[in-house]
């Protein structure tokens, strides 16, 4: 059965275990703080929230930030690891916003890595560098 | 939003940060704002206080 919201468009609706969802519907995933997703299989139903059934739905739309974390390092090693709160490195964004260090007599570009949930390696790539030499980054976490 | 002060094993400070929540940690020193004049200051931890070794 159609609804009026199928024609006249609408709000997505906060999907439900166990009801039938149309091909291309758009519905709310309570797991995923109501995200959007859109079913991209055939219409069925199903019993695994769609923010975990990638068989049958796909994220739909933009995505609001969660949260923004940034700091500065001074880094006099090759090496330096900086730690973060939690993030689902698969959701985030790192920018780094410069960084200069001197290394044998040349200038070098560090790497700004975030290396897994709660660390950001700077890394200046072979043997320690004189410093420090600062480099700032953040940290941008989506939905 | 918490910042921290990190420090190495020397007590040095080499970075600070601005996380998005609470970090337990005994490198993680909590200070009030996003201040990079702590970058390469050293911890004091009996008296809590940062100095620098320049000044």
């Amino acid at each position: 059965m159609s609804n009026l919201s199928d024609f006249a468009g609408g709000s997505p609706k906060v999907w439900v275990s166990g009801t039938t969802y149309k091909q291309g519907q758009i519905v709310l995933s309570p797991a995923d703080n109501y995200q959007q997703y859109v079913r991209k299989a055939a219409a069925g139903s199903g019993a695994t929230d769609p923010s975990a059934d990638t068989t049958n739905y796909a994220p739909f739309g933009g995505r609001a930030i969660k949260s923004v974390q940034r700091g500065v390092t001074g880094a006099t090693t090759a090496t330096s690891t900086v730690t973060i709160a939690s993030v689902n490195t698969a959701k985030s964004i790192l920018w780094a916003h410069g960084g200069l260090g001197i290394q044998g007599g040349g200038a070098v570009m560090p790497g700004v890595i975030l290396t897994n949930a709660t660390t950001v390696t700077i890394n200046y790539n072979g043997a320690g560098v004189s410093g420090p030499n600062y480099v700032a980054w953040q940290v941008v976490e989506y939905y | 939003m918490p910042h921290y002060a990190q420090i190495d094993a020397a007590q040095r400070v080499f970075a600070v940060t601005e996380t998005s929540g609470p970090i337990e940690a005994a490198d993680m020193i909590p200070v009030d704002c996003l201040d990079v004049e702590l970058l390469n200051k050293f911890y004091d931890a009996a008296t809590g206080k940062f100095w620098d070794p320049e000044g």
